[in-house]
């Protein structure tokens, strides 16, 4: 009921990130886009991991060169107004920027598929109860949302965490009841219930299988949404406190020497802007192999 | 993009046009202003327009403890005498004044051709309802109440002469009472009609400028008083303004209100960034005056109530542990320098001797906290009991200081927690009790301000917002202030003074960070801008472009 | 289509229930005293506290003050605005023609842009043009807005000084437009290109085809009848989401608007302003949305809703 928020319908974009079947074999070779995406996920996760280690300075100490320095040899990014070097801020603001957007993401997953998973296959009370509470929340703006519980709970990370993942609920819940009703229908599924299998046994063991393909594309595209919004909150200033650096709040901390320093503000956004792109395409090239329909194009 | 050249260059060309086209008010000829300044038929016509740095809640000078709302409300209100920058009062509302023999009250003769915007006349009346308003607790006034001092009463002798009296001898008395910010004059016609509140968003004064309208995050347009003939003589010009329309434009983004000077969307810049100072200075079409701000330097207050605070030996390590030169010339880059004591060397009563109290000794600070049995821990924060040596800091006015300030003490093993509030959330836990250090800072001429961060009766509470942040209050404190404020003689003011001033610095009540600097930018074309009394507000009377 | 139209209003009115109950609670939620908040630490007595506490209803029962809210908000009144005492309709009718300035800037440059993409990709699949124009639309819907209007303000602000940064007129709308109509155009794009390939095959396009008529004639007056269902619901989201949606993009031109109004709102405690901004937001966004299914039907009769 309602229309599909545009940006969940949106199809894959083939055009780069298109698993390409290999003619010969009939097997799917990997897409370079995807193949590439995927290396530099890795690449950031590896970096905000090991950051402790291999990072140049202590994010939080200042001076450690001149205020405002210009990228160079020193110091790769550049200072900001403190001296604090940029790249080892960017290093620990992955450390925040990407697990909250993981963390929002496994929230939004887990409690709206399990949400869609009991709708689609109880169905009776709790789809109704269940579908008229996903259709409100689908009325309310998604920023507003994420303010509103900003507002009631405080600012700080794990309520910006809840913000978002609150948003990102009802969207799984209503795509995994739509999959879940229709493998419901699966003769396999009602010969095992006629054989006396156990509910959770049935949900788990035999549903659960056929919707997670939908809930994994759902959650990579969602995953770079989260990553910006979390991030344009912490933007707003309604994340970290000082002096944890993290990608959104950094950019809103250089914004005003934007005329004396662009570097501030270029590298948190190019972090993020890449971090998304890459999700992006990781998500589409899924999308290509896990949606028949689109096979082919 | 050929012959593109580095933006401090391409301005100055553009820059150099502007000057060269006479006030085309813009850099690019793509360009879309609002209220372009200086243009009219006339120089008479000419609007001139300020860019504001902080959003306004009231417009009453009765209640507001706001530098920032002092800025409009200067325009239109006016006291009964002057005091100029160089310290010198004159006659404003009132013609002459006269102490009493005991020293108690003071007698003003009034002008009588003075009236206010609604065209209702001045007069004694209208002095008395001021200053009884001002001290009735249904008013809630947060800033002028204080600046009265002691006052018990005013009496109307005759239309044209009050006398004010106080409890006491209030040596502060012409001072305070020359500040247009606080202790000026309100038409009581309008209060009465439109009640305090309609009153704060419709103010009615004396002043050069009548109040047009507010539209709150946006602007506040003042007309000139064609009415206006009683300027004091410190003033240039005479008879009504030189100029027509006086415009604020709210602005709080630094960048976006540098900006809108550069593109003549505004004609005087409140607060210019330090780093943007020197892109000003020295330009053919643009300067800046910058104003070493008097009394209260932007301080912290600590919590004397409220762990780890409340215990002396962590204040002063806190005290010991911050460099204040060095970080002063580091957040400012170098337009505002180091404060050591609860008032500025520029105001009145400075006892020097603060400034050998509590320099930078970090080993000082290590070994206060030792001894007050906070260790440290392998982290590199200090703990006792395995608790964690936290500090909760609440900033609004200054955060980009106070991370500086936060990476400071981290090398004594002091956690500052900091937390950017907005004004809601500060006046919450101000009056809650629930923060250690806060930050403070007052525009004032006379010393007599020590009292709001420092009487006993200022300590906040639910429903109560005042100054003593620190929550100390002590029978002890309270006399020297009161003494202070009553001593006439101003040897023996500024003797209980410097013992007021070492007291609370003793006891880590207030730790002085930096003097407040005042950049104003502006473009040349505009002439005659004066700072007000303490170098924050500036005057627009004189001005003309 | 009469009784799915009835279905889809009643619908809204849950949704607006919901909103409304909200919006009401959130001003209990929050900890503290509202009549502390609203007088804003200064110092009155037991007196003045009892009249204000009578004045904004708090002294009735829960349902009684919802009836209350509920009544006044049907006619215009959502009480004063706790910073400014100002009538809280008065406060948000000043800041509305902005925001809507910059849907509407943002409406006509997302949808121009996301048509323009995504026809080129569709009438043009896996070529270059298609490759180009997918590449746009990636980075259309991954660019994080304060990021996209930093740059565009340091480029064409800044460094080229073509536009100008601050100011309200019309030419001050083009950044700030972009920014955001940029993640409408990416999303777009895709959905027309894939509404286009999806005709593509249909069999009345064969036919049209098989008759001998320009490929690009034919795809262009049908396809684009197909597309224009993305195009409609797009326009239906900006719409409603502009209360919220421009958060990002007023606070980093330092535009007024609603948006910006709500932030403030919310980081100031100004209840009554967040109640009518909450009411406000989700009833444009649901009547956006209803607007977006009349459109529907005169643009496809033949479309059947379940």
């Amino acid at each position: 009921m309602g229309n599909e928020p545009a940006a969940v319908a949106a199809p894959a974009s083939p055009v780069i990130a298109r698993p390409r079947r290999d003619a010969g074999r009939g097997r799917l070779r990997r897409s370079p886009a995807a193949a590439v995406s995927t290396a530099v996920l890795v690449a950031f996760a590896l970096g905000a991991a090991l950051a402790p280690a291999i990072r140049p300075y202590d994010p939080a100490q200042m001076n450690t060169g001149p205020a405002l320095a210009s990228p160079g040899a020193a110091h790769l990014f550049g200072t900001d107004r403190y001296g604090r070097d940029v790249l080892s801020r960017i290093l620990y603001g992955a450390r925040v920027s990407l697990p909250i957007g993981l963390f929002a993401v496994a929230f939004s997953s887990v409690v709206g598929s399990l949400l869609g998973l009991a709708m689609g296959f109880f169905g009776g009370r709790i789809d109704s109860v269940g579908s008229g509470a996903v259709d409100i929340m689908l009325g309310f703006p998604p920023i507003m949302l994420a303010l509103l519980i900003i507002a009631v709970l405080g600012v700080g990370l794990p309520n910006v965490v809840i913000a978002v993942g609150v948003g990102g609920v009802p969207r799984f819940a209503r795509i995994v009841r739509g999959t879940t009703l229709s493998v419901r229908e699966n003769v396999y599924i009602e010969a095992n219930r006629a054989l006396g299998a156990g509910v959770w046994r049935t949900l788990f063991r035999h549903v659960l299988p056929n919707v997670l393909p939908p809930i994994i594309v759902l959650a990579t595209l969602y995953m770079g949404s989260a990553i910006l919004d979390t991030s344009s909150l912490g933007f707003l200033g309604l994340g970290v406190q000082p002096p944890t650096s993290e990608w959104g709040t950094m950019l809103s901390e250089g914004r005003e020497f934007m005329r004396f320093a662009p570097w501030l503000m270029f590298f948190p956004g190019v972090m993020v802007f890449i971090t998304v792109v890459a999700i992006n395409l990781v998500g589409d090239y899924l999308r290509g192999v896990l949606d028949p329909r689109l096979r082919g194009r | 993009m050929r012959g593109f050249q580095k933006p401090r260059l391409s301005r100055r060309t553009l820059l150099k046009g502007v000057a060269a086209t006479a006030f085309a008010g813009g850099t690019v000829s793509i360009g879309d202003l609002v209220g372009a300044s200086a243009q009219g038929a006339a120089a008479g016509d000419a609007t001139i327009t300020w860019g504001e740095d902080n959003d306004y809640a009231t417009l009453d000078p009765r209640v507001t403890q706001s530098r920032h709302e002092a800025q409009a409300i200067m325009q239109m209100f006016e006291s009964l005498l002057f005091l100029d920058t160089d310290g010198k009062f004159s006659p404003w509302l009132a013609q002459r004044w006269e102490y009493s023999k005991d020293g108690k009250s003071i007698t003003f003769v009034l002008r009588r051709d003075v009236k206010f915007h609604d065209g209702t006349p001045f007069n004694g009346d209208a002095v008395k309802f001021t200053f009884d308003s001002v001290v009735d607790p249904k008013l809630g006034s947060q800033g002028a109440i204080d600046f009265l001092g002691p006052y018990k009463s005013t009496d109307v002798i005759d239309p044209y002469t009050v006398r004010i009296n106080w409890t006491q001898p209030f040596a502060a008395a012409l001072t305070n009472l020359s500040n247009p910010w606080l202790l000026s004059i309100v038409s009581p016609t309008a209060v009465r009609k439109l009640g305090n509140d309609g009153f704060a968003r419709a103010p009615v004064g004396t002043g050069p400028f009548k109040f047009v309208e507010w539209v709150p995050r946006v602007r506040v347009v003042m007309e000139r008083n064609d009415a206006y003939q009683w300027a004091p003589k410190v003033f240039k010009h005479r008879g009504p303004a030189a100029f027509k329309r006086h415009v604020i434009r709210i602005i709080p983004d630094n960048s976006t209100r540098v900006a809108a000077l550069e593109r003549g969307e505004i004609d005087v810049c409140d607060a210019v960034p330090p780093i943007s100072v020197k892109q000003f200075q020295g330009t053919q079409s643009f300067d800046v005056m910058v104003g070493d701000v008097s009394g209260i330097p932007l301080a912290h207050l600590i919590n004397t109530q409220a762990e780890p605070t409340n215990d002396l030996r962590v204040r002063q390590a806190y005290m010991y542990a911050i460099n204040r030169p060095q970080i002063t010339q580091q957040v400012f880059f170098g337009v505002a320098k180091p404060a050591f004591g609860p008032i500025t060397p520029t105001t009145p009563g400075y006892w020097s001797g603060v400034e050998k109290l509590f320099p930078y000794d970090p080993k000082k600070a290590g070994s206060l906290l030792d001894e007050a049995g906070w260790k440290m821990g392998a982290d590199g924060v200090r703990a006792k009991k395995g608790k964690p040596l936290e500090i909760h800091f609440i900033t609004l006015l200054e955060p980009d200081l106070e991370v500086a300030v936060q990476a400071a003490v981290k090398e004594v093993g002091i956690k500052l927690n900091v937390e950017k509030v907005t004004k809601a959330r500060q006046d919450e836990l101000v009056m809650n009790g629930r923060y250690n250090i806060g930050e403070i800072r007052w525009v004032a001429v006379d010393p007599s301000v020590l009292d709001i961060p420092f009487q006993s009766h200022n300590i906040p509470a639910p429903g109560k917002f005042k100054f003593n942040w620190s929550r100390y209050g002590s029978p002890q404190l309270d006399q020297m202030l009161l003494h202070a404020d009553g001593q006439i003689d101003a040897k023996q003011r500024a003797a209980t003074l410097g013992e007021i001033q070492k007291y609370v610095l003793d006891r880590g009540l207030m730790f002085p960070v930096h003097i407040s600097a005042q950049p104003i930018g502006f473009r040349k074309a505009v002439r005659n801008l004066r700072f007000a009394q303490g170098y924050w507000q500036v005057l627009f009377y004189d001005a003309g472009v | 289509m009469a009784t799915y139209l009835l279905r889809r209003l009643l619908w809204t009115v849950p949704i607006l229930f919901a909103a409304t109950t909200c919006a009401f609670l959130i001003l209990r939620l929050i900890p503290g005293d509202p009549v502390n908040l609203m007088l804003a630490g200064r110092p009155a007595s037991e007196k003045v506290r009892d009249n204000l506490r009578a004045k904004l209803g708090l002294n009735r029962s829960l349902p009684e003050q919802y009836a209350y809210f509920v009544v006044r908000a049907v006619r215009g009144d959502f009480g004063q605005s706790f910073l400014t005492g100002q009538p809280v309709s008065q406060v948000i009718g000043q800041q509305l023609p902005a925001s809507l300035q910059l849907a509407g800037g943002g409406i006509i440059l997302g949808v121009t842009g996301g048509l323009v993409l995504g026809i080129a990709a569709g009438l043009y699949p896996n070529t270059l043009i298609d490759a180009g124009a997918m590449t746009a639309a990636l980075v259309g819907i991954s660019m994080p807005g304060y990021w996209t209007a930093m740059l565009l303000i340091y480029l064409f602000g800044l460094r080229l000084q073509w536009v100008p940064i601050v100011g309200s007129g019309l030419v001050a709308l083009i950044l700030p437009s972009v920014v955001f109509g940029s993640y409408a155009v990416g999303n777009l794009a895709r959905l027309v290109r894939s509404s286009i390939l999806d005709v593509r095959n249909e069999d009345y396009i064969r036919t049209a085809r098989a008759k001998g008529l320009p490929e690009r004639r034919v795809v262009l007056r049908h396809a684009l009848r197909n597309a224009l269902f993305p195009v409609v619901t797009m326009m239906g989201l900006l719409l409603g989401l502009f209360i919220g949606g421009g958060v990002i993009t007023e606070t980093v031109f330092a535009r007024q608007g609603v948006g910006a109004l709500l932030v403030n709102a919310i980081a100031n405690k100004d209840y009554p302003v967040v109640q009518a901004l909450i009411l406000l937001t989700t009833t444009a966004y649901v009547f956006a949305n209803f607007f977006v299914d009349i459109v529907y039907i005169f643009l496809d009769p033949r479309v059947r809703y379940g």
